[in-house]
Order: C-alpha cells, then sequence, then structure tokens
C-alpha cells in the first residue's frame, strides 16, 4: 500500500485497477505483449530516411499455454524493472504536461538501471496523476 | 456504484454543474448529470492511463534501442520504441489502448475563460462531459526530429489529408459494462477483447481537424488570398 493514501482513495481507486489487471492478464492482451518482447533483433525493419532504422511490431501468431505463461511471467517479472507512484495534478501538468509518465530508473549515481534483458534496456518508474 | 457517500460527490456534483455554467449552456438545456456516471468514466480513464504507461514500462525493459541505433545522427539512437504494424508513429501505449478499446479513450471537455488551465485537465480526468474516441490515434501526429529525449516518438510520413478524422462517442452503457459481471463471467470467454472495444456508432461520428492543422485560409484549402468575389 501506498504512503499516505488513505482507505477512502484507495476504495475509489480500486475499481480501476481491477479494471487494469484483468486486461493485462487477457489472453489476446498477452498476444500482444509476446509481440512487443520478441527480441529486437528480430523485429522486420523499416528504413525512414528522416529517421533511420524503424523496427515494426505486431500481435503475436497464435501462442502454446507454454508461450502464455511465459508472456505472463514477463509482465509480472516487471515487478523488478518497475515501480510506480502517485503525484499531484498541478506537479504532473506543470513538469510533464501529461496525466501518466514513464521515465529511465536511475540509481543513487544517476545511473540507469539495467532492464530485463541487460544493459541496452532501461529500467522504469512511472507516475501517475493524483488530482 | 463507486462513489456511495463519499464525501467527494459533493465536490464531484458541483464540479459537474459548474462545467455547464462555465461553458455558457443555457440554463434550460443543461442536463442532470449523475457523480456516479463521472466517477465510472474516471475509473476507465485512470485504468487506461496504467495499461498506457505499464506497456511504455514493458518496452523500456524489454527494448534494445542500440539494435536500431542509426547513421543519420551519429550515436544518438532514434527510436526508443518499435511501431506497430501500420501506424505512421511509434507510441506503445497508444498502441495497447486502441488494441484493447479500438480507441484512446477521452474525456470531452469544455474551456473557456474564467475556467483555469487546472479545471480543465481535471475534466480530462473525470469526463466530465462524456467521452469520445478516434478512430486512429496519430491521425494528426507531426515529426519534430526527436526532440524531447526519452521517449520521444517520431512520425514516419506527411498527415493524410484527403480522408477526415472521424471522431466516436463512448456511450456510457458501454464503460459501465466494463465493470460489470455481464461481461467478465460470460462475454470476455465468448468474444474476447471485442466485447471491451468501443462500439463504431457511424450515425453519431464527428469529422474533425484540429484548427492548427487546417489547410489553407480558414480551411478552404487556398493559401492565396486571390481577388475579391465579383458581386453578382
Amino acid at each position: 500500500m501506498w504512503h499516505n493514501l488513505l482507505p477512502d482513495e484507495y476504495k475509489l481507486m480500486e475499481p480501476a485497477l481491477r479494471l487494469a489487471s484483468a486486461i493485462l492478464d487477457d489472453p489476446e492482451t498477452l498476444h500482444f505483449f509476446a509481440g512487443l518482447t520478441i527480441p529486437t533483433r528480430q523485429m522486420p525493419c523499416r528504413m525512414i530516411p528522416h529517421i533511420g532504422i524503424c523496427p515494426v511490431f505486431n500481435v503475436s501468431d497464435p501462442l502454446s499455454a507454454a508461450g502464455l505463461r511465459n508472456t505472463y511471467n514477463r509482465l509480472v517479472d516487471m515487478r523488478n524493472s518497475m515501480r510506480w507512484c502517485l503525484q499531484p495534478q498541478e506537479m504532473m501538468m506543470q513538469r510533464f504536461g501529461a496525466f501518466g509518465v514513464t521515465q529511465a530508473m536511475v540509481d543513487d549515481n544517476d545511473n540507469t538501471i539495467e532492464g530485463a534483458r541487460g544493459p541496452a534496456y532501461v529500467s522504469s518508474a512511472f507516475s501517475a496523476e493524483f488530482g | 456504484m463507486y462513489l456511495g457517500s463519499h464525501p467527494s460527490k459533493i465536490g464531484l456534483g458541483r464540479f459537474i454543474n459548474d462545467t455547464q455554467f462555465l461553458a455558457e449552456i443555457p440554463l434550460q438545456d443543461t442536463i442532470i448529470i449523475d457523480e456516479e456516471s463521472a466517477i465510472i468514466r474516471s475509473t476507465l480513464l485512470m485504468a487506461d492511463t496504467i495499461v498506457h504507461e505499464f506497456t511504455h514500462a514493458v518496452n523500456a525493459a524489454y527494448f534494445d534501442y542500440t539494435a536500431v541505433m542509426s547513421p543519420v545522427a551519429g550515436s544518438t539512437p532514434q527510436v526508443w520504441e518499435p511501431y506497430f504494424a501500420g501506424d505512421r508513429a511509434n507510441e506503445v501505449g497508444h498502441v495497447v489502448s486502441s488494441f484493447v478499446f479500438r480507441g484512446n479513450p477521452q474525456a470531452i471537455t469544455q474551456f473557456s475563460i474564467p475556467q483555469t488551465q487546472l479545471s480543465h485537465n481535471q475534466q480530462q480526468h473525470i469526463g466530465t462531459l462524456g467521452m469520445f474516441w478516434t478512430n486512429k490515434w496519430d491521425r494528426w501526429r507531426r515529426d519534430d526530429g526527436g526532440i524531447g529525449g526519452l521517449g520521444a516518438s517520431r512520425i514516419i510520413d506527411d498527415i493524410d489529408f484527403s480522408t477526415p478524422g472521424l471522431y466516436y462517442p463512448v456511450p456510457q452503457a458501454h464503460t459501465q459494462k466494463l465493470f460489470s459481471t455481464r461481461l467478465w463471467q460470460d462475454e470476455i470467454h465468448r468474444f474476447g477483447l471485442n466485447a471491451l472495444r468501443f462500439p463504431i456508432l457511424d450515425k453519431w461520428a464527428a469529422e474533425w481537424t484540429p484548427p492548427m492543422y487546417e489547410q489553407g485560409n480558414w480551411g478552404t484549402g487556398s493559401f492565396n488570398v486571390g481577388p475579391a468575389p465579383s458581386s453578382p
């Protein structure tokens, strides 16, 4: 539970947390994340002159039960790669102009913390607005 | 459903009425918008934000941006996220929301002086006046050269002005279905995510071009001032 969050406030948020969880649990959603998390070098690429290499992903082909479990575990493993917190609305709008933001997580020396697959990946922290 | 006698209810009711008042809706045309309906829209918007940001986080933890370093700008990585097939922009948060709901749910808002920016943001949170979704989330995006650092999205082509951008309302009945046992004990097992996706109400669709993107003078398509039209 978040520090300083009142039981009444959690009660208001809970349906949103449950809906988000139900969406992320869904097998169809897992096919989306299976497509998103294939090794980057296996993604087909487009060469766009003013940008450069643009990797393209798609929803995964039908997964076996083991494949689904594997993808589900990747989402659960995000517990090791992210943390999230709630911030006041005014601060979010002033600093980010957004209701939610995902940022790279840094250690005490301001170095980006490694992501799930090693140094080329970033771990992330995200804040959602609380107003 | 969720508010009951929660103390937020009074403030929310006031905010709903104030929004209509400040929008200068004539008194006889204001409608009763139930606080419960607003908190349910707000709940959907929050769930959408959570899924949106979580997807950015998953991408950040699994996407190897060093694999797509471009020669174009030296060692600066050009893209932080992959493109979903067929999209113009790379922004996995908007992509996941379009995948789950068919489009990104957004609050219908009204903003004019003397409302504050904060009260406008609050409308965006609460969905005071209802919600809409658009048929393509990256419809009006223009490439900004990737300024904005980590997470900046890049746009691969110019805006297509030959077809209209379509805006659909989200029926309140659908929003409330998302929190029903009918959906989670029955429909989800039979229809999958299609049971969550917003219905396409063609007859209620609106075409809209953001003012700054209108082509020509006052959206006429012509940039020429030209001679004044001759009188008949």
